[in-house]
């Protein structure tokens, strides 16, 4: 029997800004290995899920754990660190500095040498350097990047944006991998490519992704389990057959049939 | 390749060399003191470039640093009897009154001293962000300024210090901007630079890619105030007298002309821009006399040189928004592959 083991664990939290409440008593768990999407109407609260997650927002309520280490409010460097990954809505590239130095900028985080070592270009400095590189370059071959390594980021197509922020969140090593709409604002060929794309860095790096998506033929397609949100409250729970037949998760996409009601 | 690179690097520099003992040789102490000038703003540029336009923190606080760094090499350099000569309203406090140092170790002293200043204002004013920040390190540099005003003890007060040792000369001054330029390049091309880059880009995405947003800012910060230390050692002990007043606003405006001008977060510009604005400055005196054109007079208008310079810094921020380099760099690869497509070119003509 497969061993389950839970790597994300999300215990009732709960978001307020001011009077509104953006999430209200949240609870998921993440099982190693796994691909679980994050569904909901606009506005469901998502990516404030997210933000809790990752470090931006404190959640009001609840606890986060990661591996079984209270992570809730930490300062979101640290959470990377500790081996949390993301990507981001509305891409957020370092837009002006090459396809190379992107991916570079997240292994800077493992870095033990100081600024000085790096200054005088000591020997475990370049070390350190040399093996940023390799790991870069292989990442870059990896998504198919590599031919682009010195173009700058912006000018890349944005299906090849989308590929880079990936890899960029993936050069921070991480366990659990979270997408924010990866598949938003793509055509069908690019839809399917990145489909095959996230199952193959599942697989290679033994990664837990974590991803909202509203894209429902890539949400069937590859995730294990399903959570829908709506209004900051999850109405439901389940593989992807279960979801589509749920009679709540129908009337939060579809609205409530008024001879019904 | 590298190699190559290695070698035409040491033939710049050999050739610097033979045109500073030219200079030394030659020219009249007027024009050694504008290249000494430009050199000491190639130093004071590129610190507030990493600050400014590698870390993309709005920082207006140089003067100040300078300030620290210029009062700091005085009064580690000047010999005991000038210090009691120029201590006469209120006697030097008892460390400093026989303590003499060699130049170095007064510069890098200094350095580290602004460097810790620099870190003390860092840590209280980053967490604030764009205007507010430039707001907050403009107040420092003026509160600087102001303490330094009022030390009489430490600093001679409003009446400055006078006689500090003309150590500075042409070898310090490219001496020190030749070692500033190998140390920011290489930092910059470091892991740490790229750092700092991406926290410019887009701090969100720097945050979560694992990047210590307040520590890395802090530490650029820190090295940008050390070299803005030691650019205001070379100064004070190139003019030989300084006083508080010298570190208004206004010296911190001209370093921004300066990047600004150069290109924030280019290297190479700050450099350019560093002499075409010092050489300029003086170039430009005439329009502060007054001009005879023959058929008509124009009575001398102080301070027109400004006008004329505030006008460059609107023509560059509407008509060239990146400067004359943008983030570019100068490379002898590129000069290279351009001059060897040319001679292509020229061969495919016959």
């Amino acid at each position: 029997m497969p061993e389950v083991n839970t790597v994300l664990n999300i215990e009732d939290v709960k978001m307020q800004f001011g009077g509104v409440t953006a999430v209200k008593d949240f609870n998921l768990n993440l099982n190693s290995g796994e691909i679980v999407a994050l569904i909901g109407p606009n506005g469901a609260g998502k990516t404030t899920a997210f933000n809790v997650v990752t470090g931006v927002y404190k959640p009001t309520a609840g606890k986060i754990y990661f591996n079984n280490k209270d992570i809730t409010g930490m300062r979101p460097d640290l959470i990377t660190k500790t081996g949390i990954a993301r990507t981001f809505q509305n891409i957020r590239l370092f837009k002006d500095l090459s396809v190379l130095d992107n991916v570079l900028i997240a292994n800077h985080l493992n870095i033990k040498s100081n600024f000085m070592d790096a200054i005088f270009r000591l020997p475990w400095y370049r070390k350190e350097e040399n093996e940023m590189m390799e790991k870069s370059l292989n990442l870059l071959e990896k998504v198919g990047l590599l031919e682009q390594k010195d173009d700058r980021a912006n000018s890349l197509p944005y299906g090849k944006q989308r590929r880079l922020e990936i890899a960029r969140a993936m050069a921070t090593s991480p366990k659990v991998l979270l997408l924010d709409e990866p598949a938003a604002g793509m055509n069908p060929k690019e839809t399917e490519d990145l489909t095959n794309f996230i199952k193959q860095i599942r697989d290679e790096f033994d990664l837990t992704i974590f991803m909202i998506e509203h894209h429902m033929q890539v949400v069937m397609g590859i995730s294990d389990r399903i959570y829908v949100l709506d209004y900051g409250v999850t109405i439901a729970e389940g593989n992807p057959y279960d979801i589509q037949n749920n009679e709540r998760v129908i009337q939060a996409y579809l609205g409530v049939n008024e001879d019904d009601a | 390749m590298k190699k190559r690179n290695l070698i035409l690097t040491m033939i710049s520099m050999l050739i610097l060399i033979i045109i500073l003992v030219f200079v030394d040789k030659n020219l009249d102490s007027y024009n050694t003191r504008i290249l000494n000038l430009c050199a000491i703003y190639v130093i004071l540029a590129l610190s507030m470039n990493l600050v400014n336009g590698f870390t993309g923190l709005f920082s207006l606080g140089h003067a100040g640093f300078m300030a620290v760094g210029a009062y700091a090499t005085a009064l580690l350099t000047m010999s005991p009897e000038m210090k009691a000569q120029n201590f006469f309203l209120a006697p030097i406090i008892k460390p400093l009154a026989n303590l003499t140092l060699p130049f170095l170790p007064a510069l890098i002293i200094a350095g580290l001293i602004t460097a810790f200043v620099g870190y003390l204002i860092a840590s209280s004013v980053l967490k604030l962000r764009g205007d507010y920040l430039a707001i907050a390190t403009l107040g420092f540099s003026e509160i600087i300024r102001v303490i330094f005003t009022n030390t009489q003890t430490l600093t001679n007060g409003a009446l400055g210090l006078k006689g500090i040792p003309n150590t500075t000369n042409i070898w310090w001054t490219f001496g020190t901007a030749v070692v500033t330029v190998i140390i920011i390049t290489c930092l910059i091309n470091s892991s740490y630079g790229r750092a700092f880059k991406a926290i410019r880009e887009d701090e969100v995405a720097a945050e979560s890619m694992g990047i210590n947003l307040f520590k890395h800012k802090v530490l650029s910060f820190t090295i940008g105030a050390f070299f803005a230390g030691v650019g205001g050692g070379l100064l004070g002990n190139l003019l030989g007298t300084i006083d508080p007043l010298m570190f208004r606003f206004i010296l911190t405006f001209n370093i921004l002309l300066i990047i600004v001008l150069g290109g924030m977060g280019s290297i190479t510009g700050s450099i350019i821009a560093a002499f075409i604005v010092t050489i300029a400055g003086e170039a430009l005196r005439f329009l502060d006399e007054t001009m005879n054109f023959g058929f008509i007079t124009i009575q001398g208008i102080p301070g027109l040189r400004m006008v004329v310079f505030s006008a460059l810094l609107m023509m560059v921020v509407i008509f060239f928004r990146h400067g004359l380099m943008g983030t570019k760099e100068f490379s002898f690869d590129k000069i290279i592959s351009k001059f060897s497509r040319k001679t292509y070119e020229k061969g495919g003509d016959k």
